[in-house]
């Protein structure tokens, strides 16, 4: 049981992320059911470059849930497709 | 009238937010398709309640409970004083201080000693300087001591922009979002927030060692 976040934990905590991030990002996680996080230890294992561009989606979430403005969510939004496009294409 | 555009939005709603971006990212296939669900796991956990109400503390600094400032002397160490040292010094020469190179020539020395013994106490330690401030050594006490001794430093600095103008003083212009940043770190470690998401990641750390 929370095999997945026990491998996250340890991958986030050797990510080029300030300690507080570390935290909050596992923090984060910690909400999640453990088989919810599969794809989450997939991406962050095969590519650990992706801890770091997460960390930043999920401040950038909070701060806009935070404030309430939803332009500052669609924007996100727009940089999450973008990003997506990036890989696709 | 002209419209205008509300940041705050009555419609920005939790489980509307979360379909619409489920719904924009289903259209990727491959690596995309699983990136764009992990995106979604982290809006959905940012927008749950409990622990990652915790979280949302962290950042946001600037709202944390901050403990009563004054520190008390008895308890301080050799590791602060310095902070006393250089803001004494700097309050003492402001009366010599007629002109904007003059002020320029004071935070050249005083606010730039005040930044790299900052810096310095810390490259030892981490390359993250916002990173436990009990590890260098510093007690309850030194850290209020030091946040005190920013805000007096930040009062410095107001001083002569209000004289001067910050445009004409390029050490105040570029000292000041580094003192923000010492403020901060030590505001949010000495936080209730901070204190409460090392409480959560000690239980959480104590969890996943039993297994």
């Amino acid at each position: 049981m929370d095999n997945n976040l026990k491998k996250i934990k340890e991958l986030i905590e050797q990510a080029e992320i300030s300690e507080n991030d570390q935290k909050g990002l596992i923090l984060l996680f910690a909400n999640a059911h453990d088989e919810d996080l599969q794809s989450v230890f997939d991406l962050f294992s095969a590519d650990p470059s992706w801890i770091s561009k997460i960390n930043n989606n999920y401040k950038a979430k909070k701060d806009s849930l935070n404030t309430a403005n939803s332009e500052a969510w669609k924007r996100i939004l727009e940089e999450e497709e973008k990003q997506l496009e990036g890989i696709n294409g | 009238m002209e419209k205008v555009d509300s940041v705050e939005s009555d419609e920005f709603k939790p489980e509307q937010i979360l379909t619409e971006e489920k719904s924009l990212l289903e259209r990727f296939t491959g690596k995309a398709k699983k990136i764009a669900r992990v995106m979604t796991i982290v809006s959905a956990l940012s927008v749950a309640p409990g622990m990652v109400q915790e979280v949302y503390a962290q950042e946001n600094k600037s709202g944390a409970k901050v403990e009563q400032v004054q520190s008390n002397p008895e308890n301080l160490t050799e590791a602060s004083t310095w902070a006393s040292e250089i803001v004494e010094k700097a309050k003492a020469d402001m009366s010599e201080i007629k002109t904007a190179k003059d002020a320029d020539a004071l935070l050249g020395d005083y606010l730039v000693q005040f930044l790299n013994k900052w810096r310095f106490l810390n490259k030892n330690i981490s390359k993250d300087v916002n990173k436990n401030l009990d590890k260098r050594g510093y007690t309850k006490e030194d850290t209020k001591l030091i946040l005190q001794r920013s805000q007096e430093m930040e009062g410095i600095l107001d001083e002569i922009d209000g004289k001067f103008g910050a445009d004409k003083v390029s050490y105040s212009r570029l000292g000041r979002p580094f003192l923000k940043d010492i403020m901060k770190d030590i505001e949010w470690e000495s936080s209730y927030a901070y204190k409460k998401q090392q409480e959560n990641f000690k239980r959480l750390d104590e969890q996943l060692n039993k297994k």
